[in-house]
């Protein structure tokens, strides 16, 4: 909220410098997130005057000659042509001297024969706006020789208050100046001029009825009749637009200002519209229509607390008024509201509807109920003011469920025991005081509070001790550590598992990328998730910020894309990098699940540095070392590696390792449909991972093997096969053998060309023999490698290369 | 065995001396003096063999023999320690002069990748905390109403929801919006006392420089007989001073969680303008908008209500809790002014971390 500092000052006795006044307000919770002095009223010599007498011009129609004081009981005569000239009004006056908004300096001069000492001006010739009709006019309470600026808070500090959402009573002048109140001990004038009011009762003119006493708890409504509705003089306007409210007039603007003013939101209608002369508040019924202000028809429903007259509703709890009584410049007769909403209903039927509005925000975090009388007063007052018009007498009112503050026990002691600070009962009950609450003695060592009737935060023991720091500082509270003897455990398993792939990782030069998990619909379909293999559908959102966005994904592949598409659009030769994060999806039972993977993208040049190495690609072979590298990292064995079947992945270059029971991760190209589809120049090549199952399988240390004491063999076998077989099959072959020597299989070799038939590949594996407890002999190793020899070449029809 | 004629032997020694010694000095390359040693003086070297024939010198002479023997072959031998040492000297003069590398040229090496700067910053600041005796704790990101609002004291029609824009799955079910739902399944589930860590994603409905949909908060707590704000404020303190250096201002404000009574927000001083307290140095700094001071975390004690909604007993216990943003650590500690520079993962940016 911004508030002039004028007007502040106008409620609290504040001598602070707008600074300081910021600085203690923030200290005590009130955020100040702003303040700032506006820029200079134009015409600097301005002042204010007040028109003691006027009289007609003698020698023209249109102009009169009016007495002015100026100040210091200075009075002079100045002839002026305005339509709103007035005794007794207090008015902008621009000595001789002084140079106007267009330029024009201002003399002593003669008006047909008449002496004009200066001029009475308008908001055009001030520079303050465009209105050039009419003169500028003050409320009446300011004195005659007050600079200008400062009598219309023009020139002055605003500062903009943030109230926390338990702070209600903060979102008001008043609110703010029983913060200052309270911090500085300046004093508080909450005094008001009364309305004038006439011989008729109220209630005797609109029945007031309360039909839902559970949410609403107070209705009062006074009327003011013969208005004139106009527009609202400068002051008013200004003042509603430093606070960002459009003045639109006098009557509404009256009921604005108030609510700034003292918080309570207030209504006004057009009484004639009233029909039946009657106000009931009730629940709305099912299907109810009902077109507010803005012009939109509203469809309510029996949640919504409705104002109405004998026969509709008039306007929306708390929230907005309706067209059909809406104050238009025709309307004679107000009828003004001022009422206590309970702040949930307000805040279901304006979240349900959609609308908010000033009024609802305060009433949604609560208005004082004790002070809906003197905002109706303040507001009949200053409706007779601007727009003149008759007040009637008293008020007519209904009551609902009343509402008795609490009243709070509070131990001494428990201060102290939650801040590590004691804190003395007197300094506690003056503090509380200080706020508005009632503090009397109870048991010993015991204070029982009543909070003020604006404070309806304050409901238990720790709400006091928090007043009582906040009010104090909390810089009095000194810093200790804690002292308990709490055993930190261990990080978890999956941590310690995640921290030493992504170290394995960044050593192969993969950099992390953290990838957020909205996708669109389209890349859930092209990238589904292999772990749920068609089950678990994709988590929707409600309400996504975009339809790109609209789901959870079940891959972290799309985001990577992304970002690789991202990366190489803006220069970038290669890029290789992981994510973690999870995947989403929902569970047959109408649950979600959620699940952490590991995933790559690796494209383009691979990070290495050095002379000679500029034409390093990635391709499936690096992707699949990465993916081994991690296995081995997290000491998974008996890894098989399989040709995977996976929609989005080139289907020739695509593989899976899975464990006995499970495919624990995926790697492969892109498929070119995709890399086409994206735009994509290079091919990239992914991988994913099921980080949640290596965690679940992964052995959590390593066992030791005793070296062994007995030197190995090594035989290679260079063998002629035909390319459908791979290479993986006649290495499972050879370890299926189980022969004990054996101690290892690799591969080392693949070659095509001279000497091999079309058709065909050679393939070179290195064999390890090995005896636990002996040498072994040249003649032992021929003897089993031939058999191995053997045993291959006719378990596949292939030949030993020659 | 026939005597030897010592005088023969004698000649016999000096010719081979003079023999070996003009080989040697012949000699440029260590290899060459090392073939001449092993001609001469090696196991089964001329000079060698002629010392082991000493024995068919008549007994009398042997001594004045072995005495002119041993003399040519310790000169020899001095001799060709000398050549040696020098040929070495000059050999490695020719290589270190024929072999010369442009060290300005770069090595070669895998680039190490970066982690990202929201995964350095959770680690570090996780240490922090497990040095003080807090543990990690991991919560799902799809919550249900009840942990992410209910449970931490934000009725359904309560403003304070407003605080939080949130993402609906469901009616019940929500993309967390933040941490402290992990506050309520840790009590939940185990005693006091507790001291607990736990990080991670987050997500608001916000987008713009200053909020991403995703963020990363630590939510942290601590319940204990005698727990107090004083507490709070030393564990907090400490923690900033870690991330920050050991100089940081840090000041305590109050400020409202529906979770915590009291609530602070806590602010560390400008790490821009260094103008702490002395607003009149911040004056137009573009990082705290001359206020001197920069919000970092929400922290707070446990609001006794929570108690009661996990079943610990508000009068046994007490606790404090705190949320921070990683993003707003990192932001501030790097100088990163858009938030969503972490989630374009544009290498350029990634790299520099």
């Amino acid at each position: 909220m911004r508030i002039g500092l004028s007007w502040l000052k106008r409620i609290v006795d504040c001598r602070l410098p707008p600074r300081d006044l910021a600085y203690r307000l923030t200290m005590a919770g009130l955020e100040v997130e702003a303040f700032e002095e506006e820029p200079p009223q134009p015409v600097r010599s301005a002042i204010a005057a007040r028109i003691d007498g006027v009289s007609d011009h003698p020698g023209a129609e249109r102009l009169v000659v009016c007495q002015v004081t100026v100040g210091r009981g200075r009075s002079v005569s100045v002839v002026c042509g305005a339509p709103n000239v007035q005794a007794g009004e207090i008015v902008a006056y621009a000595p001789p001297g002084s140079r106007l908004a267009d330029g024009r300096l201002v003399e002593p001069t003669r008006i047909r024969g008449i002496e004009s000492v200066g001029v009475l001006c308008s908001e055009a010739e001030l520079g303050l706006g465009p209105d050039g009709s009419r003169l500028l006019t003050l409320p009446r309470t300011v004195r005659p020789g007050t600079p200008l600026a400062s009598a219309l808070g023009v020139g002055g500090w605003v500062l903009e208050v943030s109230a926390t959402p338990n702070r209600g009573d903060c979102l008001s002048v008043v609110g703010v100046a029983r913060e200052v109140a309270a911090l500085t001990g300046g004093k508080l004038d909450l005094s008001f001029p009364l309305p004038a009011e006439g011989k008729s009762r109220t209630r005797d003119q609109v029945r007031v009825e309360i039909q839902a006493p559970d949410l609403c708890g107070r209705y009062a409504a006074r009327i003011v009749r013969g208005v004139r509705v106009g527009p609202s003089p400068f002051w008013l306007r200004r003042e509603l637009e430093v606070a960002g409210i459009r003045a639109i007039n006098n009557v509404v603007d009256a009921t604005n200002f108030v609510m700034l003013e003292r918080g309570q939101p207030l209504h006004a209608f057009d009484l004639e519209r009233v029909e039946g002369a009657q106000i009931v508040v009730r629940r709305a019924s099912r299907e109810e229509r009902f077109r507010t202000l803005d012009g939109i028809e509203r469809v309510l429903a029996p949640e919504d607390l409705v104002i109405c007259d004998r026969s509709r509703p008039i306007a929306l709890a708390g929230i907005m008024g309706g067209e059909n009584s809406e104050i238009g410049e025709s309307t004679r007769d107000v009828l003004l509201e001022s009422a206590f909403f309970v702040p949930s209903t307000v805040r279901a039927t304006r979240r349900r509807l959609g609308i908010s509005s000033e009024s609802s925000y305060r009433f949604e975090r609560g208005v004082d109920p004790q002070g809906v009388l003197a905002a109706l007063d303040r507001a009949a007052a200053l409706v007779q003011q601007l727009a003149g018009g008759d007040v009637c007498r008293g008020v007519a009112e209904a009551r609902g469920a009343r509402r008795s503050p609490p009243v709070i026990r509070l131990e001494v002691a428990a201060v102290g025991r939650l801040l590590g600070l004691k804190t003395s009962s007197g300094e506690i009950s003056r503090r509380l005081r200080s706020l508005g609450a009632k503090v009397r003695r109870g048991r010993k060592g015991e204070l029982i509070v009543t909070a003020p009737s604006h404070r309806f935060d304050l409901a238990q023991e720790v709400d006091l001790i928090e007043e009582v720091a906040r009010l104090k500082g909390y810089d009095c509270v000194p810093a200790a550590l804690p002292r308990t003897d709490i055993a930190p455990e261990a990080p978890p398993h999956a941590r310690l598992v995640e921290r030493s792939l992504r170290t394995l990782l960044l050593g192969q030069g993969l950099t992390e990328m953290i990838v957020p998990p909205f996708v669109s619909a389209e890349d859930n379909a092209s990238f589904p998730c292999w772990i749920l293999r068609g089950d678990g559908a994709p988590v929707r959102l409600l309400n996504p910020l975009s339809r790109e966005q609209g789901e959870l994904r079940q891959s972290l592949l799309p985001g990577l894309l992304r970002a690789l598409r991202h990366n190489l659009y803006n220069g970038a030769a290669g890029v290789s990098a992981f994510s973690i994060g999870k995947i989403y999806w929902v569970e047959s039972s109408g649950g979600c699940s959620e699940r952490r993977l590991l995933a790559g993208v690796l494209c383009g040049r691979r990070p290495v540095r050095g002379i000679g190495t500029q034409g390093e690609r990635n391709d499936f072979s690096h992707a699949k070392g990465v993916v081994e590298s991690a296995i081995e990292r997290v000491r998974m064995r008996g890894i098989e590696w399989e040709a995977a079947p996976v929609q989005f992945l080139h289907p020739g270059k695509a593989a899976q390792a899975r464990t006995d029971s499970r495919v624990i991760g995926i790697v492969g190209a892109l498929h070119p449909r995709i890399q086409e589809d994206l735009g994509l120049s290079m091919e990239p090549f992914l991988f994913e991972l099921d980080l949640q199952a290596i965690v679940d399988y992964a052995p959590p240390r390593s066992i030791f093997q005793p070296l062994p004491r007995f030197p190995s063999v090594r035989r290679d076998l260079s063998l002629v096969v035909p390319e459908g077989l791979q290479a993986g099959e006649i290495t499972s072959a050879i370890e299926a053998l189980g022969n004990e020597l054996i101690e290892g299989v690799e591969i080392f070799d693949q070659y095509r060309g001279a000497q091999i038939a079309e058709g065909f590949r050679s393939l070179t594996y290195s064999i390890a023999y090995r005896a636990r407890e002996r040498t072994l002999t040249d003649q032992e190793v021929n003897e089993v490698h031939e058999q191995v020899v053997k045993k291959i070449t006719e378990r596949f029809g292939i030949a030993v290369r020659a | 065995m026939a005597a030897h004629p010592a005088s023969d032997m004698k000649r016999e020694v000096e010719g081979l001396y003079r023999e070996a010694r003009q080989a040697l000095e012949s000699c440029r390359t260590q290899a060459e003096i090392e073939s001449v040693r092993v001609t001469f003086l090696g196991r089964k070297g001329r000079l060698t063999a002629l010392v082991r024939s000493l024995g068919s010198v008549a007994p009398e002479e042997r001594p004045e023999i072995g005495r002119i023997v041993n003399q040519a072959k310790e000169e020899l031998e001095r001799l060709l320690a000398e050549l040696l040492e020098r040929a070495r000297q000059r050999e490695t003069a020719a290589r270190l002069a024929s072999e010369k590398v442009d060290v300005t040229l770069p090595g070669s090496c895998t680039i190490p990748g970066r982690s990202h700067p929201v995964t350095q910053v959770t680690e570090e600041a996780l240490e922090v905390f497990a040095s003080l005796g807090f543990s990690v704790a991991e919560g799902p990101e799809i919550e249900d109403d009840y942990h992410n609002f209910e449970a931490l004291n934000i009725p359904k029609d309560h403003p304070a929801r407003d605080m939080q824009d949130t993402f609906f799955v469901s009616e019940e079910l929500v993309l967390r919006t933040h941490t402290s739902p992990v506050q309520i399944r840790v009590m939940e589930a185990r005693k006091p006392p507790l001291a607990i860590v736990a990080p991670g994603p987050v997500y608001r409905h916000d987008d713009d420089v200053t909020h991403s949909p995703m963020f990363h908060q630590i939510e942290g707590f601590l319940v204990d007989r005698e727990v107090t704000f004083a507490q709070l404020k030393g564990t907090l303190s400490l923690f900033l001073r870690r991330m920050f250096g050991p100089k940081t201002a840090v000041r305590f404000r109050p400020s409202f969680f529906p979770f915590t009574e009291p609530s602070a927000e806590v602010d560390i001083g400008c790490v821009l303008c260094e103008s702490a307290g002395r607003p009149a140095g911040a004056e137009g700094c573009r990082v705290c908008r001359g206020s001197g001071w920069l919000e970092v975390l929400g922290a707070g004690m446990i609001n006794p209500a929570v108690f009661r909604f996990v079943g610990y007993d508000p009068r046994k216990f007490r606790g404090f809790a705190f949320g921070l943003g990683i993003e707003r650590l990192a932001m501030l500690r790097y100088g990163i002014s858009d938030i969503r520079l972490f989630f374009e993962n544009d290498l350029r940016f990634l790299r520099q971390f």
